[in-house]
């Protein structure tokens, strides 16, 4: 009684075996001569072992005839290749659009995607990049950016608080003075990171989201630059033929302060960011002589970045974690 | 803020079309939200920005308009009537603290004769959203929408002595306009008479002195608030009105002599009131303010090159006063600023007036030109790098809130005490800020495994504890965490470890730990050396199950800094030169044993003549655990010969042996 064992063994001894003969075979005749050899009706190699199968116990034949016969199609194959090599191409009958496997890859998450992408198009200006504190004292989020304790311009920052002192950062501009306070002028630098705003969450609004801060401060900025970087980095980002407008607006810690929409086709113009010259008052609580530096500074969503550069209308789906979503990335 | 364009048209011309009205609005600094157009008129809504309290007033918009378009504005006229010499009556207002309300003006018309408004005022209000209510209160609220100064009118027989204007105590209570008795806190500003509060000032007027169809006298009173104090009380109780919102803003200290007269000459045509006391202004006029510009600032500063004529034009245009002067060869203009204009109050807030009148989009287009930082360039970004390892180990980036509830921190079994917690929850389900990205990463896993049998997940970013720092803030370490679903420990450890060499994170050694929830009884502290880098366990079962997760997961977490502290930069070691030799040992383990301590005897033994020592196969065999360790030797020198192997095979024996495990060589 045979084996399985020695069996399987003995395919893939014969099947080594056959793959060496065949190519060392050098005329059509001694391939016919291998060819009767293995696949032989009466005395071929695999032939024989096939009249074995039913002689092994039930449980073991599973699959040795499977394999036998994989191995004739490719011996078969490999005959009518190396005897006729024009033919063998045409022939092969291999249907070469079956789909190939599936393997597994993992994905990066487009708030990421977005992210490297603005930072690398800021790289390219010379800027850095650090990230922060996201639960921050209130000074840093709103007084040390000329927003005093019931300044109006809070309102439109609807803000969590831990305590008295401490809240979630509303926006990434909480950034700005801590860096100051570390770094002299020239400063070009990227503050990416987490915000909070305590608003009911809908399908453009959650209590946590992400920004992008840019902070410029040197002795020749102008604010010509912000707008020209601006455009430029509209360009580099939604395409080279995007149109861009800039207007008027208010925030505490720049001065002028400026938005800056992009036209898309088909939606008319959207806000993509704030931005401003840096309030002379601000450069101070940084530690900077307003009288000697100037900069200025924008920030836009990199949530709503990522809706609009995907084509995605509801901004929680981006926190979902849905598989379903993150493959398509 | 609504705003017919019937209205607007009324103090400036207007040609443009809608949409190009618009356009130059919001261009300047002016934001149409809405356009409304109703069968005979346009409706605007604006968005204000909370600077700009003098555009909270159609005469406002229509001043930007004219500044715009450089167009003149017209207002209507100023009371010119000479007061009346009789003087029948005698407002009395003392104001107990004059920070509550610096300046007003006060008087009292009689004669009236209160009704319905006519049909244009009342069309008018309520395009700007305000309800018609009767033709006195009508007025009050037209001239505060036309102007931006809010007023009030109290039924002047319904007042009982002089009127007190003081800071409220907490606990006082005032019945409003609106039938509600209102508990108010401490500092809200109050106006009482002998007997009760007749109004909660700047919020809104009280029943007990309010108009009706009787009236026939009120004390007209138009006061500018300090605006903090109206601003607290309107968030402790909650209410805003028309007038909180302007009067929580920095309002013109001069219009409330204006907006008087204007409304009293509509009381006078509309309701036939008489004036019947003398109208008092507080602090009126109020002081003129300057400021010193130098010209230069404005182009120097906007990076344009926007003419002198021009720059004073612009300013001349939103009624700045300028007048030139020469300083030591700079250019200076002394600006007047206009008493509405409260928000200017630098050279550089007009360098901003100057560039939303002359147009940002006229700027050149140019790049910084400046010094770049000495603060070295991060070529290299260490999360860029870690997250592409992930990616390229099949994991799948994830973004989780950060705030979660008590009810999720208590199925993944984390006591709620140690979190950090926000004070003014909105919803309970963002409450507690969270303590590990396992939070998100098992509700992730939760959302996913009804439609996936196998993935797995990571994210980077910040956990919170409530512990506060050095630096007066809680600890909110960055980590990287990741969660293998319907994985097996081996392979989930596979990853980890891939991830963690592809770092080139040295001397990585993994401790049994003690058990932490959400995390079950495989449970050990990864190290990096002697310094703790996170955790690496599965997820307990029970946890699980909360989640509808029916397979076994596994997770690791990592403190993101330190990870980056002990990569090392990758260096190449050469190839050898020398073949390497190949061969195989199976050794028993007694229990006490681990594969750690085995693996570090044969690295000791074998020395530098050790290429690799890879685990083929964990079995047991009759009960006793047995590993199969492929061997590569090599030498840096030479090639290894028979002899050289028996050596050092030998001492990989001998040294195992000592430590209690047992070799079977073959």
């Amino acid at each position: 009684m045979l084996k399985l064992i020695p069996m399987v063994l003995d395919i893939k001894n014969v099947e080594t075996k056959a793959l060496k003969e065949i190519s060392q075979s050098k005329s059509n005749k001694s391939l016919e001569n291998l060819r009767i050899k293995y696949l032989g009706r009466k005395s071929g190699v695999l032939p024989k072992i096939t009249r074995q199968i039913p002689k092994l116990p039930k449980e073991q034949r599973n699959g040795v005839g499977t394999e036998i016969n994989n191995l004739r199609a490719k011996l078969e194959s490999l005959l009518t290749q190396k005897t006729n090599p024009e033919i063998a191409t045409k022939e092969t009958g291999f249907d070469i659009t079956t789909p190939g496997k599936q393997i597994d890859t993992g994905s990066v998450h487009p708030i990421t995607t977005v992210m490297d992408t603005v930072k690398e198009i800021f790289h390219s200006l010379g800027f850095s990049w650090i990230d922060g504190p996201e639960v921050e004292l209130d000074t840093y989020n709103f007084q040390k950016l000329n927003m005093l304790p019931n300044h109006p311009a809070r309102d439109v920052q609807q803000t969590y608080y831990i305590d008295r002192e401490l809240l979630l950062r509303t926006h990434t501009s909480s950034m700005q003075v801590r860096y100051m306070e570390n770094h002299k002028p020239p400063i070009r630098v990227l503050f990416p990171g987490r915000c909070y705003r305590r608003d009911m969450p809908d399908s453009t609004h959650l209590p946590s989201f992400y920004q992008i801060e840019g902070l410029l401060v040197d002795n020749v900025s102008q604010m010509s630059d912000l707008v020209g970087t601006l455009d430029y980095f509209a360009k580099s980002f939604f395409g080279k033929n995007t149109k861009t407008r800039v207007y008027g607006h208010h925030f505490a810690y720049t001065e002028p302060s400026i938005e800056m929409e992009v036209y898309y086709p088909g939606k008319g113009w959207l806000e993509v960011l704030g931005a401003g010259m840096v309030n002379p008052i601000v450069l101070k609580n940084g530690h900077i002589d307003p009288n000697k530096f100037r900069g200025w500074a924008f920030g836009m969503g990199l949530d709503r970045l990522a809706l609009l550069k995907y084509g995605i209308s509801d901004i929680r789906i981006l926190y979902n974690n849905d598989i379903r979503f993150l493959s398509q990335f | 803020m609504k705003v017919p364009l019937s209205w607007l048209k009324e103090y400036v011309e207007i040609k443009e079309t809608v949409e190009k009205l618009s356009e130059g609005l919001l261009l300047s600094g002016t934001k149409v939200e809405t356009i409304e157009k109703t069968k005979d008129d346009t409706i605007f809504d604006f968005e204000i920005t909370p600077n700009r309290a003098d555009c909270l007033s159609v005469i406002g918009i229509a001043r930007e308009i004219a500044a715009i378009y450089n167009r003149k504005l017209t207002i209507p006229a100023a009371f010119t009537e000479t007061q009346n010499d009789e003087n029948r009556k005698k407002a009395v207002l003392k104001v107990l603290d004059k920070n509550l309300c610096p300046f007003y003006t006060i008087g009292i018309i009689d004669g009236i004769k209160v009704g319905g408004s006519p049909t244009w005022l009342a069309e008018r209000l309520e395009k700007s959203g305000i309800r018609s209510l009767s033709n006195v209160v009508d007025i009050t609220n037209y001239v505060m929408t036309e102007t931006g100064q809010p007023m009030h009118a109290f039924d002047y027989d319904k007042i009982e002595g002089a009127m007190v204007l003081r800071a409220s105590k907490a606990e006082e209570t005032v019945t409003t306009l609106d039938g509600v008795e209102r508990k108010l806190p401490s500092g809200a500003i109050i106006i009482e008479d002998n007997k009760k509060l007749i109004d909660l000032a700047g919020l809104m007027g009280g029943a007990s002195s309010e108009i009706d169809e009787e009236t026939q006298t009120v004390v007209l009173h138009v006061p500018v608030y300090n605006s903090l104090s109206v601003r607290r009380a309107s968030q402790a109780l909650g209410l805003r009105t028309e007038a909180s919102n302007r009067f929580e803003k920095s309002l013109d200290p001069a219009a409330h002599r204006y907006a008087f007269e204007r409304a009293y000459s509509l009381i006078k045509t509309l309701c036939s009131g008489k004036l019947a006391s003398k109208i008092e202004s507080i602090c009126y006029p109020p002081a003129e303010r300057h400021i010193k510009l130098p010209v230069g600032l404005i182009n120097k500063t906007l990076g344009t090159n926007i003419p002198n004529e021009e720059i004073r034009s612009i300013l001349a245009r939103l009624e700045f006063e300028t007048k030139p002067e020469e300083k030591a060869g700079q250019e200076i203009i002394t600006v007047g600023i206009p008493t509405f204009r409260t928000d200017i109050n630098y050279p550089i807030d007009l360098a901003e007036e100057v560039a939303r009148i002359y147009g940002y989009n006229k700027f050149p287009k140019t790049l910084p030109t400046g010094p770049l930082p000495a603060f070295e360039i991060k070529a290299v970004d260490f999360e860029e790098d870690l997250k592409r390892i992930l990616v390229s180990l099949g994991l799948r980036e994830t973004y989780s809130g950060t705030l979660t509830s008590l009810a999720v921190l208590g199925d993944l079994g984390i006591d709620n005490k140690k979190c950090l917690k926000v004070a003014n929850r909105l919803v309970i389900d963002y409450e507690y800020l969270r303590p590990t990205l396992l939070v998100g990463l098992i509700l992730a896993a939760k959302t996913n495994i009804e439609n996936f049998k196998k993935f797995s997940l990571f994210e980077v970013g910040r956990v919170f504890g409530s512990e506060i720092g050095k630096d007066k803030l809680p600890v909110q370490p960055k980590r990287i965490a990741a969660i293998l679903v319907g994985d097996d420990f081996l392979t989930a450890k596979g990853v980890l470890e891939g991830f963690l060499k592809k770092l080139h994170i040295g001397e990585v050694i993994f401790k049994k730990a003690q058990l932490v929830k959400p995390y079950g009884r495989e449970l050990a502290s990864i190290y990096s050396g002697d310094t703790p880098i996170g955790m690496f366990g599965n997820i307990d079962s029970k946890i699980l199950n909360k989640f509808e997760i029916p397979v076994s997961s596994f997770a690791f977490e990592l403190d993101l800094d330190i990870l980056q502290s002990k990569s090392r930069e990758s260096h190449f070691i050469p190839i050898p030169k020398y073949p390497i030799v190949k061969e195989e040992i199976s050794i028993f383990l007694p229990e006490s044993l681990t594969f750690e301590t085995i693996l570090v005897n044969i690295k000791k033994s074998a020395g530098e003549n050790l290429y690799a020592a890879n685990l083929i196969e964990d079995t047991k065999i009759r009960g006793e655990r047995s590993v199969l360790i492929g061997l590569e030797y090599y030498s840096k020198k030479h090639t290894l010969d028979k002899n050289d192997m028996e050596r050092i095979r030998n001492k990989i024996i001998n040294s195992l042996r000592k430590i209690g495990a047992k070799p079977r060589t073959s």
